[in-house]
């Protein structure tokens, strides 16, 4: 296998390549890409080309502008970073879930907590109907059926007042 | 507001099982176990949370799908019902009022331990230890504080020492008992040195009785005197300091 530290010894800050699965090559550092385990494993076999099959250009460069700005991090610009996330996460959903499914292949386990947080905001309170309605979840309960289960698990929707709003 | 909603694809269904765990995981257990009534797929999508935590007094756990239960430091309610079919492993560190494995056919390993003397000290606890080997026919691994049999005589109602003294076995609930750990406080007090006996002449299977002392040495003399039901049980003895955690395996 190349050794990849060979590069780091001249002084040179090593580049690496990534590739969409358009076809599109983004060029960047390794101490910025190697947040990401999946990569971190590729270049530590000696890669410096990562083909990324299961990530569309539109994703990758979300994630790209994730890394970048984490690689960044330090003691004092938590607030920054803060804000950061939380202007991240205000997607459609589709891109939320096209973001956390290229994550969890990417291994970038920040951005899978900051997601799946974000997720699980949207469900937190809320009422059954307002779930549903929010994610297109069809329920394919009998009355019957959904009675049987609520009844199961009574203390877990009684006393308490959910929320109706669908943001 | 944010546009969230857009393609009218249910995609939050069909994402992997370990992203969906990691989003229930965000969510307190009463919320989680909401989103089972959403549709028939999310009806035990909660129970394979990562994690699983108790915020409620009185509980009674219903998990169909789980075969290991760690509680760790729980001080928060009072009696804790065990439900669960599959349950293999259940490790209780904390103070209850009283622990009843109600259904509980597979369990292989119980772990009990009181983590903190102040708290026994505080609540009057009696974990009904009695009914412990009701719904136990596959337990094979015991590992119990003498503490909870030191607190449960102290309350009145629960007359465990009498109980156990009354019991020559346990209805063959230890058939399988292969291991047993006790942390014993005080060199044995009577409920615990009780109970030792009531374990020994139970457990016809048993290979290894592991002490652990707190304190006081306990009197092992008198320990082999006790008539035991299996000819193969070994007897370890280990001193320890205060504070000591009780480790599985």
């Amino acid at each position: 296998m190349a050794s990849s530290s060979s590069s780091s010894k001249t002084g040179l800050k090593k580049m690496l390549t990534l590739k969409s699965s358009d076809g599109d090559e983004f060029e960047l550092e390794e101490s910025i890409v190697i947040q990401c385990q999946t990569i971190k494993h590729m270049v530590e076999d000696g890669f410096s080309l990562i083909p990324l099959q299961n990530v569309d250009t539109k994703t990758l460069t979300k994630i790209i502008e994730y890394m970048k700005k984490h690689a960044e991090k330090t003691e004092s610009n938590k607030e920054e970073i803060k804000n950061f996330n939380k202007e991240f996460v205000k997607g459609s959903f589709d891109d939320q879930f096209e973001l956390v499914s290229a994550a969890n292949y990417l291994h970038i386990n920040g951005l899978m907590d900051l997601l799946c947080q974000s997720i699980a905001d949207r469900i937190n309170n809320k009422s059954v109907r307002a779930v549903r309605e929010i994610f297109n979840i069809s329920n394919d309960y009998t009355p019957d059926e959904e009675e049987k289960v609520r009844d199961e698990h009574k203390w877990a929707h009684e006393g308490g007042e959910f929320d109706e709003s669908l943001d | 507001m944010r546009n969230a909603r857009s393609s009218g694809v249910d995609m939050i269904s069909n994402l992997p099982c370990n992203i969906l765990e990691n989003i229930l995981g965000c969510l307190d257990l009463r919320n989680a176990m909401r989103t089972s009534f959403l549709s028939k797929d999310w009806r035990y999508k909660w129970v394979r949370r990562p994690k699983l935590e108790f915020a409620f007094g009185d509980l009674i756990s219903k998990c169909p799908l789980h075969e290991r239960l760690r509680l760790i430091v729980c001080i928060d309610f009072d009696h804790l019902e065990i439900d669960a079919a599959n349950l293999r492993c259940f490790y209780f560190i904390g103070v209850v009022k009283s622990i009843f494995f109600k259904n509980t056919p597979k369990i292989e390993q119980v772990t009990v331990d009181f983590s903190s003397r102040d708290l026994a000290d505080e609540f009057p606890v009696c974990s009904n230890l009695v009914k412990f080997f009701h719904h136990m026919p596959n337990l094979q691994q015991l590992n119990l504080d003498g503490w909870v049999l030191q607190a449960s005589i102290r309350n009145v109602e629960e007359p465990v020492l009498q109980f156990i003294k009354s019991q020559t076995n346990s209805y063959g609930g230890m058939k399988v008992l292969r291991k047993a750990c006790m942390f014993v406080i005080y060199g044995g007090l009577e409920p615990q040195m009780e109970f030792l006996r009531f374990l020994l002449s139970s457990a016809p299977a048993l290979e290894e009785m592991y002490i652990l002392n707190h304190a006081y040495p306990v009197d092992q003399v008198e320990m082999k005197k006790f008539p035991s039901a299996s000819h193969n049980v070994k007897f370890k003895y280990e001193e320890l300091g205060t504070d000591i955690v009780m480790e599985v395996p």
